[in-house]
C-alpha cells in the first residue's frame, strides 16, 4: 500500500482555508449590506412620506417603541409568557412525539391502527381549534402551550418514526454478526441512527412552538406577545406592532440556536 | 418440494459432493447438504439454492459467482450464521454454525461504517459489543490495522469524508479487528470504479498471504474472482444452485498486479466464462 495512493484518493473538500474565509466575510459583508440598504430605504419613505406612518412608522420612532418596552420593562411580562408557552409546548410536543413515533416504530399494530388519526390530526389545521381550546381553558397558558405542542409534535413525530424505521439493514446484519444483544443493538445502532434523523427536527419543532403559541396568543389572551400584537395594533400604535415582530423574531432565532447547540452537544457527547 | 427432488435426481451430482456419512472436516469449512426455500405465500414458496455440499479449506480464498438470483448471497449468509438453511447445515472446524458466529468477520456490499463514529471508533466497535480484548490492545490492533490497509492518516475522520475505496478499506480493517479465522466478503468491491476495485484486490491478495485468512468472496465479476481465488463456484439461477467448481491452475505461489497481463490469467478466465457459457443462461 504506497502513500501516494492514500492521497490520490484523499484530495476531496480541499478549497484552501482563506479563500474560504474570503468567501464567508465576502457574504457577511454583502448581508451587513442589504440590510443597510432596507434600512435607508425605510428611512427615507418615511422621511418624505411616501408610505403612512400607520402603515410603516420611521426606523426611530420603532427603535423607540422597542427600547420602551423592552429596557422600559413594559414588554418583559409578555415576553416571559410567551417564551414559558414556546418552551413548554416544545418539551410536550417533543416529548410525546419521540414517545409515540418509537412505540409506532417497534409495534406495527399498533403503526397501521393509529397511523390514520395521526395523519388526521397531522393534516388538520391546529390553529383552528384554539378558540375552543380557550373557551375550555379560559385566557391563561394552557391552550397555548397545547396550540404550540401540538405545532411541534408532527416534524419530531415522522422524524422518530422513520429514525427508528428505516435503520439499514445491512447495518443490522453488521451488528448480529458481531452477535449483538438487543440493547447493544439499540445502544450501538438503533438510537443514535434515529438521533440523525430526530436532532435537526427539534430545530424545525422550536420554531413551530413559537408560531403555535403567538398564534394561540393572537385568539385570546391575557398576556404574551400575540396579545400585545393584538392589543398594539387595535390601539393604532404601529410602531409597537413592529418593536414586537422584531422582538419575536429575536426570540425565534435564540431559541433555534440554543436548542441546535444543546442537541448537537448530547449527540456528540453520547455517540461520540 | 417434490418437483425440486424430481428435478434434483437428474441433474448431475456437483464434483466436490460429499457423502452424507463422512464425518464434518477437522478444519475448514463443510457445507453440508445446504439448500434454502423462501416461503413466498401459504402454497406460494421460491427455492433460493438447492441442496449442495462442499469443503472450503482452511486459508483458502473460495469465491461464490455468478448472475443475481442465484443464491450465492444467500449462500455466503448461511455460511456466516445469519440466515439459517432450510435443510443441511454447516461445520466450522468440526462444530455446526448456530448462528452468527464469532469465528467469521463479515464484509457487506455497501461499508455500513456508522456515520456518527469516526473511522477508528467503527474499528473499534466489533470490540465494544464482543468485548473479545481490553480496549487498550483493540486500539493498538486498530492502529496497525489502519496503518496496514494504508488508512491511518484517516482515523480520526468522519466515514463520509473518506472515498468509497476509503471506506471499504476501513471496512475490511473492521472486519480483521477481532482476528476472525475466516472472512466473509459480499460483493465488497462491486460499487468501486474498475481502477480501485484492482488497487483492493490487490492488496486483499497481499493482506490474505501474510494474515492467513480463509476468504469466502461473492462477486459477480469473473475477473477479480479469478485473479483472487483458489477455487471458484460456478452459480446458476433459477433456481440457484452450485453448478461446478473450478480450480486455479498454473498461477504463481504469490499473486500480483502483474499476473492480470499474463497468459495464465487469460487462459483462467477463459475457463470460467466457459463454464458460464455451458449453463446457457
Amino acid at each position: 500500500m504506497s502513500s501516494q495512493a492514500v492521497r490520490s484518493e484523499s484530495e476531496i473538500g480541499s478549497v484552501p482555508s482563506i479563500l474560504e474565509g474570503g468567501r464567508k466575510f465576502g457574504a457577511a459583508l454583502l448581508a451587513l449590506g442589504i440590510a443597510l440598504l432596507l434600512l435607508a430605504i425605510w428611512q427615507l419613505s418615511s422621511q418624505y412620506r411616501l408610505v403612512s406612518a400607520l402603515i410603516l412608522p420611521s426606523p426611530a420612532l420603532v427603535a423607540g417603541a422597542l427600547y420602551e418596552g423592552v429596557v422600559g420593562g413594559r414588554f418583559l411580562n409578555d415576553i416571559l409568557v410567551t417564551f414559558n408557552e414556546t418552551v413548554l409546548g416544545f418539551l410536550f410536543g417533543t416529548v410525546v412525539a419521540i414517545t409515540l413515533g418509537a412505540t409506532f416504530a417497534y409495534s406495527g399494530l399498533l403503526r397501521r391502527a393509529g397511523y390514520p388519526y395521526v395523519i388526521a390530526v397531522q393534516t388538520f389545521p391546529k390553529i383552528a381549534i384554539a378558540p375552543l381550546l380557550i373557551a375550555w381553558f379560559g385566557y391563561g397558558i394552557g391552550p397555548k402551550v397545547i396550540i404550540s405542542a401540538l405545532l411541534a409534535f408532527f416534524p419530531v413525530f415522522t422524524a422518530t418514526l422513520a429514525g427508528f424505521t428505516e435503520v439499514n439493514s445491512d447495518m443490522i446484519d453488521l451488528l448480529r454478526s458481531m452477535k449483538a444483544t438487543r440493547l447493544q443493538e439499540l445502544r450501538k445502532l438503533r438510537l443514535p441512527f434515529a438521533m440523525a434523523f430526530i436532532v435537526p427536527s427539534l430545530d424545525v419543532a422550536i420554531v413551530l412552538a413559537l408560531l403555535g403559541a403567538i398564534a394561540a396568543e393572537l385568539v385570546g389572551g391575557a398576556a404574551g406577545l400575540g396579545q400585545v400584537i393584538q392589543q398594539k395594533s387595535f390601539t393604532g400604535d404601529i410602531a409597537a406592532v413592529y418593536a414586537v415582530l422584531a422582538l419575536t423574531a429575536a426570540i425565534g432565532i435564540s431559541l433555534r440556536s440554543i436548542v441546535r447547540t444543546v442537541t448537537r452537544a448530547l449527540q456528540s457527547m453520547a455517540w461520540g | 418440494m417434490q418437483l425440486v427432488r424430481a428435478a434434483e435426481s437428474k441433474r448431475r451430482e456437483v464434483p466436490t459432493a460429499r457423502s452424507e456419512d463422512a464425518a464434518p472436516s477437522a478444519t475448514g469449512i463443510d457445507v453440508r447438504d445446504v439448500s434454502k426455500i423462501f416461503a413466498l405465500g401459504a402454497s406460494e414458496q421460491t427455492v433460493a439454492l438447492k441442496p449442495l455440499s462442499l469443503t472450503i479449506r482452511k486459508g483458502e480464498f473460495f469465491s461464490f459467482i455468478g448472475p443475481s438470483g442465484c443464491g450465492k448471497t444467500t449462500l455466503l449468509r448461511i455460511i456466516a450464521g445469519l440466515t439459517t438453511p432450510t435443510t443441511g447445515g454447516v461445520f466450522i472446524n468440526g462444530t455446526q454454525v448456530t448462528g452468527p458466529d464469532s469465528r467469521i468477520g463479515m464484509v457487506f456490499q455497501k461499508s455500513t461504517l456508522l456515520p456518527w463514529r469516526t473511522v477508528l471508533q467503527n474499528l473499534l466497535l466489533p470490540v465494544e459489543v464482543t468485548k473479545s480484548c481490553s480496549m487498550q490492545e483493540a486500539r493498538s490492533r486498530a492502529d496497525r490495522l489502519l496503518e496496514m490497509m494504508g488508512i491511518a492518516a484517516f482515523k480520526n475522520r468522519s466515514p463520509d469524508e473518506l472515498s468509497g475505496g476509503m471506506q471499504q478499506r476501513a471496512a475490511i480493517a473492521r472486519a480483521l479487528i477481532t482476528d476472525p479465522e475466516i472472512l466473509a466478503m459480499d460483493e465488497p468491491f462491486s460499487a468501486l470504479d474498475e481502477f480501485t476495485r484492482e488497487r483492493l484486490n490487490d492488496e486483499l491478495m497481499g493482506l490474505q498471504k501474510s494474515a492467513q485468512k480463509t476468504i469466502i468472496f461473492v462477486t459477480h465479476n469473473i475477473s477479480e474472482a479469478v485473479f483472487l481465488s483458489d477455487r471458484i463456484g460456478v452459480m446458476a439461477p433459477r433456481p440457484g444452485r452450485l453448478d461446478s467448481i473450478i480450480e486455479a491452475q498454473g498461477f504463481p505461489a504469490v499473486r500480483d498486479a502483474s499476473l492480470r497481463k499474463k497468459q495464465e490469467f487469460f487462459r483462467e478466465v477463459a475457463r470460467a466464462r466457459d463454464a458460464f457459457d455451458r449453463l446457457h443462461l
